[in-house]
C-alpha cells in the first residue's frame, strides 16, 4: 500500500471535516422539506380524523393512526386517537393510547380525565379515582379551571355511586369556593350535596343561587326541601311558597308545602304567639285531633293495646271538652295538659289511624320528634 | 518498544478514533438521507394512506422488484442480501474493502424496494452503507491493512446506531456479531461512530425514542410465566423462519439466472396480494409495531400479521431483494408478543400487564432467536424503548428463545447465508460458545518431590534418588522458584561441589508465573522462555499447585483433537 505522509493525510481529514459543512447544508435542506411534508399530512389526516369523528369513529381511528404514522411526537393526535377509539366503542385500545400519553406527561389534565371515565367505565374505581385526582390537580392548556370542577363532579358522583358519600362530600365541597355565578351549575353541586349527605351545605349553596336569580324556582324548592327536613318551616314555607309562583311543585315540595303551611298556623308554641291566638290554636288542635281519634275508632284490626290505649285517650279528650280559650289565657298548665292529649294522639301510628290529613301531619312534627330527623 | 514508536502509535490511535468521529457523521447523515429516500418513494409510489388502494397495492411491489432486481444484477451485485455478511467479509476477506459503488447501489436499491412495498427493513442496508462509507474514507486515507481492515465494522456501528437511534444497540451488534472481540483501541473507534452518527441523526431527526411503549410494571409475578411461554414461541417462529430461508434461498439461487430478473418481481406481487387485507405487512412496518403496543389489533389479527410477515419477508429476502431482516424481525415479534398478552388476557386477565409491554419483549425474543445476538437482544429493546424497567422480562424471554433456537439450528442465520454465498466467514457464535482452556486443563500435579533452596547438592541428590523424575522444582531462600536437572545435580556433585547449597547454582524462574485460570495463549508467551513454569495461587503466589510444560499444552490439545 502507498505510503500517505501525515501532511497529505491531515489535509484529507481536513477536507472530510470541511466537507462535512455543505453535507449537513444538504441534509439540512432534505430534511427541512421532508419533515413538512409530513407535518402536512399529518395535519391533512388529521382533520380527515375530525371530519370524521362524529358520523363515523371507526373511519376516524384510521385517519389518526395515519397522521400519527406521520408525525407520532403530535400528542393531540393521539389523544384525539384515543376519543376516536372511545366513541368507536373501543375503550381497551384506547387506553393504551392515553397510557402511552400518561407515560410521556403523566400531569396532564386531560390525559388523567380520560383515563379516569375510562377506568370508571370498566368499575376500576381505585383507578379511577387516582386519574380524577391526578386531573384536578394536573395542567390544562385552557379552560383549565372548568376542566378541573368538572373532573372534581364526576368523581364525586363515581364515589356516590360506589357508596362512598363521605368522599364525595369532601370532593363536594372542595369545589364550593371556586364556583363560578353559574345558578345551574351551583343547584346542580347543591343537589349533589344533599345526596351526599351534606344538606347544610347545600343550603348555602342554593341560598347564592337565589341571591344571583331570586326568581329561579328550582333552587328556591331545593332549598324549602332542605329547610323542612331541618325543621326550618318558617324558611321551607317561605322557599317553597317563592318556588310554587315560578312553577308547578311536585308532590312531595306541594304537600312540604301544605305541611309548612299547617306547622306556621297551628303551633301554639310558636314564638311571640300572644296568649289569645295560643289559647285558640290549642282549641283547634283538639279539634284535629278529636277528628283523629274518630278515624282511630273506625280504623279495623287493632290490637288490644291500641284498643286500650284509644280508650284512654278518648276518656283525656272527652276531660278537655269544658276547655274555654279564656281558661287556656289564663292557665298556662291547661294549655300543656290539653296539648299533652292532642300529641299523644297524633301520636298514634298512622297504620292505626288510616290516612292522616296535612293537619295531623303538622300537629305530629310540632309534638315531636320531628319525623324527618328520626328518619 | 521505543518511546518514538510508542508515540507513533499514540499519534496512529489518535487518528483512527478522528476518523471514527468523521465516519460516524458521515454516516450519520447518509442514514438521514436515506430514511428521506425511502419515505419519499413510499408516497410516491403507495400514497400517503396507511392502506394503500387497490391498484397500488397489487402493482407497485412487484413493479418495484422488477427494476430493483435489474439494478442489482446489471449494476450493483453486490447489494443482495442484508448487509451483514457484506461488511463482515469486508473484515475477514477484504481487508476492509467495500466499493463505493456497493454503497451507491445498496442505498438506491434499499430504497426503492423497501418504499416501494417490500418486506424488508432499513437497519441492516444503513449498516452495510456506513461500513462503505468508512471503506471508502479509509483507503482515501490509506490507513494501514490493520486499521482499514477495522474501519468497515466502525462504519457499520455508525450507520446501525443512526437507524435505530440506538448507540448501544449498534456497538454492542457490531462487537457480538460482526468483529467478535472487545480491545480497547476498535471499541474506543465503534463507540465514537456510534455517538457521533447517532448525534448526527437526531440533530436531523430529533431524539424520539423508535417506539413510545406505554408505561410498563409487571402484573404480577407469575407474568413472568407467560414471558418464558413468550421465549418458547419466539424461539420456535424464529426456528421456523431461519429454516424457511435456509430451505428456500439456496433453491431459488438454483434456478436459471432469468429467473432472478423476475424473483423479486412475483414476490413483490404476493406480498401486494397479501396486502390488500393486511396493509401492514408492506415494508418495515414500525407504523404497525407502534399500533400493536397500542392494543389496536385483536389476538387473531395479531397471529395472522406475524405469519403473513414472516412469509412476506421470506419471500421478500429469498428472493435476493436488497433490504434488511431486523426491521421484520422486530415486527414478527411485536405481534407475536401483542398475541401472547391477548390470549393470556382472555385466560388470566387479572396477572396480565400491557401489551406495549408484551410487543416490545416479543421483539427481543424474535431477534434474540433469529438474528442470535442475546446481548445485542435485551440492550436493544431497553434502549429503543428508553424503559429500562423491562429488562427482567426481556432477560428471560430472550434466554429462552435464543437457547430454543440454537438447539433446534446449530448454525445461525448469518453464519448459513455466508455458507450459502461459498464464504467461510468466523462464526462469532461459534467463537462465544466454544470451550475455553485454561492453564488447570493442561497442567500437571506438582512433582511429589520439591527441592528447597536451603539444601546443599549433596542432600537435593540423595532426595532426587527416591523419585525418578528428571526435573525438580527448587523452593528459593529468597522467595520464588527455579528449577534443576537430574543431569545437572549429578554434574555438579561429581565436581565436588556437593556441600554447596541449591541456591547458589539454581537460577530463578523470571516471573510472571502462571495461574490456572489464565488462557492458553498467555500459558504459551510464558513458556516461550523457559521451559517449564510453576502455576501458583494467586492468594499465595509461594503456594504451589502445578507444573505446566510445552508438552502439557500438545498433550492436551491432542487429546482435544482426538476427542
Amino acid at each position: 500500500m502507498k505510503f500517505i505522509g501525515p501532511l497529505d493525510r491531515r489535509f484529507t481529514i481536513g477536507i472530510a471535516i470541511a466537507a462535512t459543512v455543505p453535507a449537513f447544508a444538504l441534509t439540512h435542506l432534505i430534511v427541512t422539506r421532508y419533515r413538512d411534508q409530513r407535518q402536512d399530512l399529518a395535519v391533512e389526516w388529521s382533520r380527515r380524523g375530525d371530519r370524521e369523528l362524529e358520523r363515523r369513529p371507526a373511519l376516524a381511528v384510521t385517519d389518526f393512526q395515519t397522521a400519527l404514522s406521520y408525525g407520532p411526537e403530535r400528542a393531540d393526535d393521539r389523544l384525539r386517537l384515543a376519543n376516536a377509539l372511545i366513541a368507536a366503542k373501543r375503550p381497551t385500545e384506547a387506553k393504551a393510547q392515553l397510557l402511552t400519553l400518561w407515560g410521556e406527561e403523566p400531569g396532564n389534565g386531560e390525559v388523567n380525565l380520560a383515563l379516569a371515565r375510562l377506568s370508571a367505565g370498566h368499575g376500576d374505581v381505585t383507578d379511577a379515582v387516582r386519574y380524577y385526582h391526578a386531573a384536578v390537580d394536573g395542567a390544562w392548556e385552557t379552560g383549565a379551571a372548568t376542566a378541573r370542577r368538572r373532573a372534581r363532579l364526576d368523581l364525586a358522583r363515581l364515589l356516590m355511586s360506589h357508596g362512598q358519600p363521605i368522599r364525595a362530600q369532601a370532593e363536594l365541597i372542595a369545589l364550593i369556593d371556586d364556583l363560578p355565578a353559574n345558578a345551574r351549575l351551583i343547584t346542580n353541586v347543591g343537589q349533589l350535596l344533599i345526596d351526599a349527605g351534606a344538606p347544610e351545605r347545600a343550603i348555602g349553596l342554593f341560598r347564592r343561587v337565589l341571591e344571583l336569580d331570586p326568581t329561579d324556582a328550582e333552587a328556591a324548592r331545593l332549598a324549602g326541601e332542605v329547610e323542612y327536613r331541618a325543621g326550618d318551616f318558617e324558611a321551607a314555607n317561605r322557599d317553597l311558597q317563592r318556588a310554587s309562583t315560578r312553577a308547578a311543585l311536585n308532590g312531595d315540595a306541594r304537600d312540604m308545602l301544605d305541611v309548612s303551611d299547617r306547622v306556621l298556623t297551628l303551633d301554639p308554641y310558636a314564638a311571640r304567639l300572644a296568649a289569645r291566638a295560643r289559647a285558640q290554636r290549642v282549641l283547634r288542635a283538639l279539634v284535629i285531633a278529636r277528628a283523629r281519634l274518630v278515624r282511630c275508632q273506625g280504623t279495623p284490626a287493632h290490637d288490644a293495646a291500641t284498643d286500650a290505649r284509644i280508650g284512654t285517650l278518648q276518656v283525656r279528650l272527652d276531660a278537655t271538652g269544658t276547655l274555654t280559650p279564656r281558661a287556656l289565657e289564663r292557665d298556662a298548665d291547661l294549655v300543656d295538659d290539653a296539648l299533652a292529649v292532642v300529641f299523644d294522639v297524633e301520636r298514634l301510628p298512622p297504620a292505626a289511624c288510616g290516612g292522616d290529613s296535612a293537619d295531623d301531619r303538622a300537629l305530629a312534627i310540632i309534638a315531636g320528634p320531628h319525623p324527618a330527623l328520626t328518619q | 518498544m521505543s518511546p518514538r514508536s510508542s508515540r507513533k502509535t499514540l499519534r496512529e490511535e489518535q487518528v483512527f478514533l478522528v476518523i471514527a468521529v468523521i465516519v460516524g457523521v458521515y454516516a450519520g447523515l447518509s442514514v438521514v438521507a436515506f430514511r428521506v429516500a425511502i419515505d419519499w418513494f413510499r408516497l410516491r409510489a403507495l400514497g400517503s394512506s396507511l392502506a394503500p388502494s387497490f391498484p397500488r397495492v397489487v402493482l407497485v411491489p412487484g413493479a418495484v422488484g422488477l427494476v430493483v432486481a435489474l439494478l442489482v444484477l446489471r449494476f450493483f451485485p453486490a447489494v443482495r442480501g442484508s448487509g451483514v455478511n457484506q461488511t463482515k467479509s469486508a473484515l475477514y476477506i477484504y481487508d476492509g474493502y467495500i466499493s463505493f459503488r456497493t454503497v451507491a447501489g445498496k442505498f438506491l436499491t434499499s430504497a426503492l424496494a423497501i418504499g416501494g412495498g417490500q418486506s424488508l427493513g432499513p437497519e441492516d442496508p444503513s449498516l452495510q452503507i456506513g461500513a462503505g462509507l468508512a471503506s471508502a474514507l479509509g483507503r482515501r486515507l490509506q490507513l494501514s491493512r490493520g486499521r482499514l481492515r477495522f474501519i468497515a465494522p466502525v462504519g457499520a456501528a455508525a450507520g446501525l446506531a443512526a437507524a435505530f437511534n440506538a448507540p448501544i444497540t449498534a456497538v454492542l451488534f457490531v462487537i457480538e456479531e460482526v468483529i467478535g472481540r472487545w480491545t480497547a483501541g476498535v471499541l474506543g473507534a465503534v463507540v465514537l461512530a456510534a455517538v457521533s452518527s447517532v448525534v448526527t441523526e437526531q440533530w436531523f431527526l430529533g431524539d424520539e425514542p423508535l417506539f413510545r411503549v406505554p408505561p410498563y410494571h409487571l402484573a404480577h409475578t407469575s407474568e413472568l410465566l407467560a414471558y418464558a411461554v413468550l421465549g418458547l414461541l419466539g424461539g420456535g417462529v424464529s426456528l421456523v423462519f431461519v429454516k424457511l430461508i435456509a430451505v428456500l434461498r439456496p433453491r431459488l439461487r438454483a434456478l436459471p439466472m432469468w429467473t432472478w430478473y423476475l424473483q423479486p418481481a412475483v414476490a413483490g406481487l404476493l406480498i401486494g396480494v397479501a396486502a390488500l387485507r393486511f396493509p401492514q405487512v408492506l415494508g418495515a412496518g414500525y407504523e404497525s409495531i407502534d399500533q400493536a403496543m397500542h392494543d389496536q389489533f385483536g389476538w387473531r389479527m395479531l397471529i395472522a400479521l406475524c405469519v403473513i410477515k414472516l412469509l412476506a419477508t421470506t419471500m421478500s429476502f429469498v428472493a435476493g431483494t436488497p433490504g434488511g431482516l431486523f426491521a421484520p424481525t422486530l415486527f414478527m415479534g411485536a405481534m407475536l408478543g401483542g398475541a401472547v398478552c391477548a390470549i393470556e388476557r382472555l385466560v388470566a386477565p387479572g396477572v396480565t400487564g400491557p401489551i406495549g409491554a408484551y410487543a416490545l419483549v416479543g421483539m427481543g425474543t424474535m431477534f434474540a432467536g433469529t438474528l442470535r445476538a442475546p446481548m445485542t437482544s435485551v440492550f436493544m429493546i431497553v434502549e429503543v424503548s428508553r424503559n429500562y424497567s423491562i429488562i427482567l422480562p426481556v432477560m428471560i424471554s430472550n434466554t429462552i428463545a435464543y437457547l430454543v433456537s440454537r438447539q433446534l439450528q446449530h448454525v445461525g442465520l448469518f453464519d448459513l447465508l455466508a455458507r450459502q454465498d461459498g464464504t467461510d466467514l468466523p462464526s462469532m457464535e461459534e467463537e462465544r460458545e466454544a470451550e475455553i482452556r485454561s492453564v488447570e486443563d493442561a497442567m500437571r500435579q506438582p512433582e511429589p518431590l520439591t527441592l528447597f533452596g536451603e539444601e546443599s547438592l549433596d542432600q537435593g541428590m540423595v532426595r532426587a534418588e527416591q523419585v525418578s523424575t528428571d526435573l525438580f522444582l527448587v523452593k528459593l531462600a529468597a522467595g520464588g522458584w527455579g528449577t534443576i536437572s537430574r543431569s545437572e545435580l549429578m554434574a555438579w556433585q561429581k565436581s565436588a561441589k556437593g556441600a554447596q547449597l541449591l541456591n547458589s547454582y539454581v537460577v530463578p524462574i523470571p516471573k510472571p508465573y502462571l495461574y490456572p485460570d489464565q488462557s492458553m495463549d498467555v500459558a504459551l508467551r510464558v513458556l516461550h522462555e523457559r521451559p517449564v513454569a510453576p502455576v501458583v495461587h494467586r492468594a499465595d503466589p509461594e503456594r504451589l499447585v502445578g507444573m505446566l510444560a510445552l508438552e502439557d499444552l500438545l498433550r492436551l490439545h491432542h487429546s482435544q483433537r482426538d476427542a
